[in-house]
C-alpha cells in the first residue's frame, strides 16, 4: 500500500538540494567543507529516521553537530597521543 | 487422495492412484459451487427471490457464517449455488452490476467466496484431499523455443533426451516414440518446457493420424488464453493454460515455484494450501499464501471477501506519524573491514507475527484496550491470531527440515528433496509480511503491517545494544541482519550473545557467516553508503558473499561481472600484503568484443 | 488570515499540483477536530506539520483507503466517527482509487457517484466544511465532484508557498516563520488605492510590494 510519509533519507537528499544556490556561491575550499557537512548528516540518518521528529531540519542540524563532536573527540585523542609522545621524547632525551 | 482435479461445466473429474496401482477417475456430476452474499435481512430476501428464477442458479439457502476475521458472531448470509462452475463469476458480477444498482446503494450487498481457484474450491468444499497418495511418476518434455515458435516437434526431448533417432527427423516418428514413452512410464505429472506443447503435439498427432495424446485419455482442454497485462507499471505476459485428462501439467516457463522448489516443494505446498498440483505450479507465492489462509479461514467458518473493503480505523494523526515507518536500517560504515561476523534473525517478520500474535484481527482489536505495540499504542488481542496459526506450522516445519538437512548427506537424494521443501517454505515466509500491506490481499491490514515493523525496529535496536555491551561494534544492519566486528580485544563470544538475545526477544538470532573481510560500498552517486550493497569474503573458504554489486545483478554483462569478480579476488592480496597490487589483468577477462549483447540470465 | 474562512458545505479545492495544498488549507483552518479520509497518500504528517510542530497534528484523525471499496466505506463511516466537536472533514484525491480499479468500470463508476453523493450528505448532516479535491482525475470524474461543490477554493503556487483564493476573497498576507508577507489587497485595505479618494488619506500612497 506504500508509505504515506517520505523517508528521512529522502528528505535529507531533498533538503540538501534546497541549498544548491548557497553551495554554488561558495569558494572551492568551503565547497568541499560544505559537502562534508551533509555527508556527516547522512552518517546519522539511521538515528534521525528512528527519532521520527516532524522537525526534520533540526534532526539534520543535530546530526551535523554530532559528527562535529565525534571529530573533536578524535582530534582531542590524537592531540593527547601526540602530547604523550612528545613528553616521552622530552623525558627520555636531553633538553 | 487425488493428484489431478478437473472442474468442467458438466462434471468434476478427480484422478487418484494408490501405490502400485493404475490411476482411476471418479466423476462428480452433482457439484454446484456456492458464493455467499451478506446484506440487511430485507435485501437478502429480495435478492433471493430475484436469483431463484435465474437459470444459472441451482439453489439458494440461508446459512450462518462469519463475514470477517474480526466478527464476534456469525451473520445470516445467503448461499447461492451455481449450476455451472464457469458461471460463478458472471453471477457475482450480475449481482454487483445488475441486481444491486436496480434497488440498493452500492456496497449494500457484500459478496464472498467468489474468486477462489475452481479446483481448490472443489477440494475444500467436498473434503477431497489433493495430496497424492503414491509417489508421483513424472515425465519431462521440452522443445527449444525456436522450434516451438515454428511449430516443429522434431527436436522434442523427453527427460532431456532427443526422441528422434535421426536428423532430420520426421514428425510421425517422434510422436510414435513419445506415445511409447508415455505408455511405458504412465506418468502422473507432465513437466513441460512450455504449455504450448499441448496443442502443438495434439495437432500434429491429429494431422498425421498418429495415436498419441498427452493425457490418460484422448483430448485436451484450454483453460485460459494467453494474455498480456499491466501490473504496478510493468507489462507481464501470462501464457495460455491447458489441461489433459488424468495428468497434472507443470509449465516450466510459467512456474516460479517449480524453478525454486521442484516437485517436493510443490507437493509440500499442495498439502498446506489444498491447491491441486497443476493449479499450484502456476501460482505466485502470494496466491499460494492466500490459498493457505483461505483454508484456515474455512476451518474457522470465515467467508473469503471478494473485494478488500475493510478499511483501517481512524487514528490520531500523531499515531499515523509514529506508525508510518519501515524497518530499521543502519547507515553502513563504508569501507573495508576485517574480522566481520554476520548475525541474522531467522524469518524475523513471520516470527514476530507468531511471537506477538500479530494478525489483521488481533491488532487494534475491539475487545482489549492495551498499549501493546511498542511506540504505537495499539492493543493486541490475546485470542489465537489467524495469521500466526497459519504461519506457526510453516515455521516449525521449516526449522525441522533445516535441522534434518544439517544431518543429511549433502550429495544424497534425500538432501535435495528436503532442501526443495525448505525453499518452498522459505518463499512463503518471505512473502507473508508484504501481504499484510498489499492493498488487494484478502486478509491483510495496514495496522498489522505497521505493528510488525514497530516490533522489528525495537528488536534490531535491542540486539544492537546487547552486542555493543558485549564488546562488538555494529558496522551495518538491515531490518533483520547485523554485521559486527570486535570493538575490544576480548569481546564476549558471538554464540553467548546470540543465545542471550534470542532468549530475550523470543526469536532466534543466528550466527550466519564469518568473514575474513567485508566491504560496505558507497552509492554510485558517491553520496553516503549504499544500504544494500556489500561483499564479504567468507573466513574459511574461497566463497564470496555478494549483494547489490554489479557482479550480482542480472542486468550486468559477463565481461563486467567477471572483471568485478577478479577485482574482488585481488582484494585478497591486499589483506595479505597490506598493499594494493595488480593481480587481475584485462587479458584474463572474456573477450568482450565477441560477448553477446543480451543480459546474463543466471 | 491566510485562507478564506471555510463555510459549511462541500468545498472543492482546486490544487496546482498533487502535493500539499489540501494540507496547507487544513493547517490554516485551525479546526478543533478534523476528520481526514485519505487516498493517494495526501495525509503526509510532514505536510500537516510544515514547520515541524508536532502540535499541529493535534485534533486530526486520519484513516487511509487503499482501494475504492475501502474509500467508499470510510466516507460512509465518517458520519458515525465524527463527534460533536468535529468542525472540518477532509477528503483529498476523491477519484484516485476509482480510476483504473480492478473490475468492471460500471461498478466503480456507480460507487464513485455514490461516494460523491455521500460527501454532500455528510456536509449537510454535520453542517461543517468538507474539503474535497481531485488533482489527478479524468475530467468526467472531476466534474462530477466539482458540480456538487458549494464553494471553490483556488490554490496557487507562489514563491511564498501556496496562496488560496476564494470568490470575493484574496488573502491579505502569508505567515512566514515569524513574519508576514503582505499582499497588495492588504495595503489597499489599510491605505486605499491610487485614485481611490479614501477617507483616511489626503494623498494617494504609492506602494511597491513584491
Amino acid at each position: 500500500m506504500g508509505r504515506t510519509n517520505p523517508t528521512y533519507r529522502d528528505f535529507l537528499a531533498d533538503y540538501e538540494g534546497r541549498w544548491r544556490d548557497y553551495r554554488r556561491a561558495l569558494r572551492h575550499e568551503a565547497g568541499a567543507d560544505f559537502e562534508r557537512l551533509f555527508e556527516r548528516a547522512r552518517r546519522h540518518a539511521d538515528a534521525a529516521g528512528y527519532a521520527n521528529d516532524p522537525d526534520r531540519e533540526t534532526l539534520v542540524l543535530v546530526s551535523m553537530l554530532l559528527a562535529h563532536e565525534t571529530e573533536l573527540r578524535r582530534l582531542r585523542e590524537r592531540v593527547a597521543e601526540l602530547e604523550r609522545e612528545a613528553e616521552g621524547d622530552t623525558d627520555g632525551g636531553p633538553r | 487422495m487425488a493428484f489431478a482435479v478437473a472442474v468442467t461445466d458438466e462434471c468434476v473429474r478427480v484422478w487418484s492412484r494408490a501405490a502400485g496401482e493404475q490411476a482411476s477417475v471418479r466423476e462428480d456430476r452433482r457439484y454446484t459451487p456456492s458464493l455467499y452474499a451478506a446484506a440487511p435481512e430485507d435485501v437478502l430476501t429480495t435478492l433471493r427471490e430475484r436469483l431463484a428464477v435465474d437459470p444459472k442458479v441451482a439453489d439458494t439457502g440461508f446459512e450462518r457464517r462469519f463475514t470477517s476475521l474480526r466478527a464476534d458472531d456469525r451473520d445470516r448470509v445467503l448461499r447461492v449455488d451455481c449450476e455451472r462452475p464457469d458461471e460463478l463469476r458472471t453471477l457475482a458480477r450480475e449481482v454487483r452490476c445488475v441486481h444491486e444498482p436496480d434497488r440498493w446503494a452500492p456496497g449494500t450487498v457484500r459478496l464472498y467466496d467468489v474468486d477462489l481457484d475452481p479446483t481448490a474450491r472443489y477440494c475444500l468444499t467436498t473434503g477431497t484431499s489433493p495430496v497424492p497418495e503414491a509417489d508421483l511418476r513424472s515425465l519431462s518434455l521440452s522443445l527449444p523455443t525456436a522450434a516451438l515458435a515454428d511449430g516443429d516437434p522434431t527436436e522434442l526431448c523427453c527427460d532431456g533426451q532427443r526422441l528422434a533417432e535421426t536428423r532430420p527427423a520426421d514428425e510421425g516418428a517422434v510422436l510414435r516414440a513419445l506415445a511409447r514413452r508415455l505408455a511405458a512410464r504412465d506418468p502422473d505429472v507432465l513437466v513441460l518446457s512450455s504449455a504450448d506443447l499441448v496443442p502443438l503435439l495434439h495437432d500434429w498427432a491429429d494431422a498425421l493420424g498418429v495415436d498419441c495424446h498427452l493425457g490418460r485419455e484422448a483430448g485436451y482442454r484450454r483453460l485460459a488464453g494467453a494474455n498480456t497485462y499491466q501490473s504496478y507499471g510493468r507489462v507481464g505476459h501470462s501464457p495460455a493454460r491447458y489441461s489433459v485428462p488424468g495428468r497434472a501439467i507443470v509449465d516450466r516457463s510459467n512456474s516460479f515455484l517449480w524453478s525454486e522448489a521442484g516437485l517436493p516443494g510443490l507437493l509440500d505446498l499442495v498439502e498446506r494450501s489444498w491447491l491441486p498440483l497443476q493449479a499450484l505450479s502456476r501460482s505466485s507465492i502470494g496466491t499460494v499464501f492466500t490459498a493457505i489462509q483461505i483454508r484456515e479461514a474455512r476451518s474457522r467458518d470465515v467467508l473469503v471477501p471478494w473485494r478488500a473493503r475493510e478499511p483501517e480505523a481512524f487514528k490520531p494523526a500523531r499515531t499515523l506519524h509514529d506508525a508510518d515507518r519501515g524497518g530499521f536500517t543502519f547507515e553502513p560504515d563504508v569501507g573495508f573491514h576485517e574480522d566481520v561476523v554476520e548475525v541474522d534473525f531467522a524469518s524475523l517478520y513471520p516470527r514476530i507475527m507468531c511471537e506477538y500474535n500479530l494478525s489483521p484481527e488481533t491488532v487494534r482489536c475491539d475487545c482489549h484496550d492495551g498499549d501493546d505495540v511498542p511506540g504505537l499504542g495499539y492493543s493486541v488481542c490475546e485470542d489465537a491470531g489467524f495469521v500466526p496459526s497459519v504461519l506457526a506450522p510453516i515455521l516449525d516445519d521449516r526449522a525441522d527440515l533445516k535441522a534434518t538437512l544439517a544431518e543429511a548427506d549433502p550429495d544424497g537424494e534425500a538432501h535435495e528433496r528436503l532442501a526443495a521443501r525448505s525453499d518452498a517454505l522459505k518463499w512463503i515466509l518471505v512473502t507473508c509480511f508484504g501481504y499484510q500491506g498489499y492493498r488487494n490481499s484478502k486478509f491483510g491490514r495496514i495496522e498489522c503491517h505497521e505493528a510488525i515493523n514497530a516490533y522489528a525496529r525495537e528488536i534490531l535496536l535491542d540486539a544492537k545494544r546487547r552486542l555493543e555491551a558485549g564488546g562488538w561494534r555494529v558496522l551495518h544492519g538491515i531490518v533483520d541482519s547485523l554485521w559486527i566486528t570486535p570493538r575490544v580485544a576480548d569481546p564476549t563470544p558471538v554464540a553467548d550473545l546470540t543465545a542471550a538475545i534470542s532468549e530475550a526477544v523470543g526469536i532466534p538470532l543466528e550466527h550466519e557467516d564469518d568473514f575474513a573481510w567485508a566491504a560496505f560500498v558507497p552509492q554510485q552517486t558517491g553520496r553516503g553508503g549504499s544500504l544494500t550493497s556489500y561483499v564479504g569474503k567468507v573466513a574459511d573458504g574461497e566463497r564470496f558473499k555478494i549483494r547489490g554489486l554489479a557482479a550480482r545483478r542480472r542486468s550486468t554483462c559477463d565481461f563486467v561481472a567477471s572483471a568485478q569478480r577478479d577485482l574482488l579476488r585481488s582484494l585478497e592480496t591486499v589483506t595479505a600484503t597490506r598493499r594494493p597490487s595488480v593481480t587481475a589483468s584485462v587479458a584474463s577477462w572474456p573477450d568482450w568484443s565477441e560477448a553477446p549483447s543480451t543480459p546474463r540470465t543466471s | 488570515m491566510q485562507t478564506p474562512p471555510l463555510e459549511p458545505g462541500l468545498v472543492y479545492v482546486d490544487q496546482p499540483d498533487g502535493r500539499g495544498a489540501v494540507a496547507h488549507v487544513v493547517r490554516s483552518a485551525e479546526a478543533t477536530e478534523t476528520l481526514w479520509v485519505d487516498a493517494g497518500g495526501a495525509a503526509s504528517t510532514y505536510a500537516l506539520t510544515a514547520d515541524g510542530d508536532r502540535h499541529a497534528l493535534r485534533g486530526v484523525r486520519v484513516a487511509r483507503a487503499f482501494t475504492a471499496h475501502q474509500h467508499h466505506a470510510l466516507v460512509r463511516r465518517a458520519v458515525d466517527v465524527a463527534s460533536g466537536r468535529t468542525d472540518l472533514v477532509v477528503v483529498p484525491n476523491v477519484p484516485a482509487l476509482y480510476e483504473g480499479a480492478d473490475g468492471p468500470e460500471s461498478e466503480y463508476d456507480r460507487l464513485y457517484g455514490a461516494t460523491c453523493e455521500l460527501l454532500e450528505t455528510l456536509a449537510d448532516a454535520l453542517d461543517v466544511p468538507v474539503l474535497v479535491s481531485a488533482p489527478t482525475a479524468s475530467d468526467a470524474r472531476r466534474d462530477r465532484l466539482h458540480d456538487r461543490a458549494d464553494t471553490e477554493l483556488t490554490c496557487r503556487n507562489t514563491p511564498f508557498g501556496y496562496a488560496v483564493d476564494a470568490p470575493g476573497h484574496t488573502p491579505p498576507g502569508y505567515w512566514r516563520d515569524g513574519w508576514w508577507q503582505t499582499t497588495v489587497p492588504y495595503w489597499v485595505d489599510v491605505c486605499g488605492a491610487v485614485g481611490d479618494p479614501g477617507p483616511t488619506t489626503a494623498d494617494p500612497v504609492e506602494l511597491v510590494v513584491d
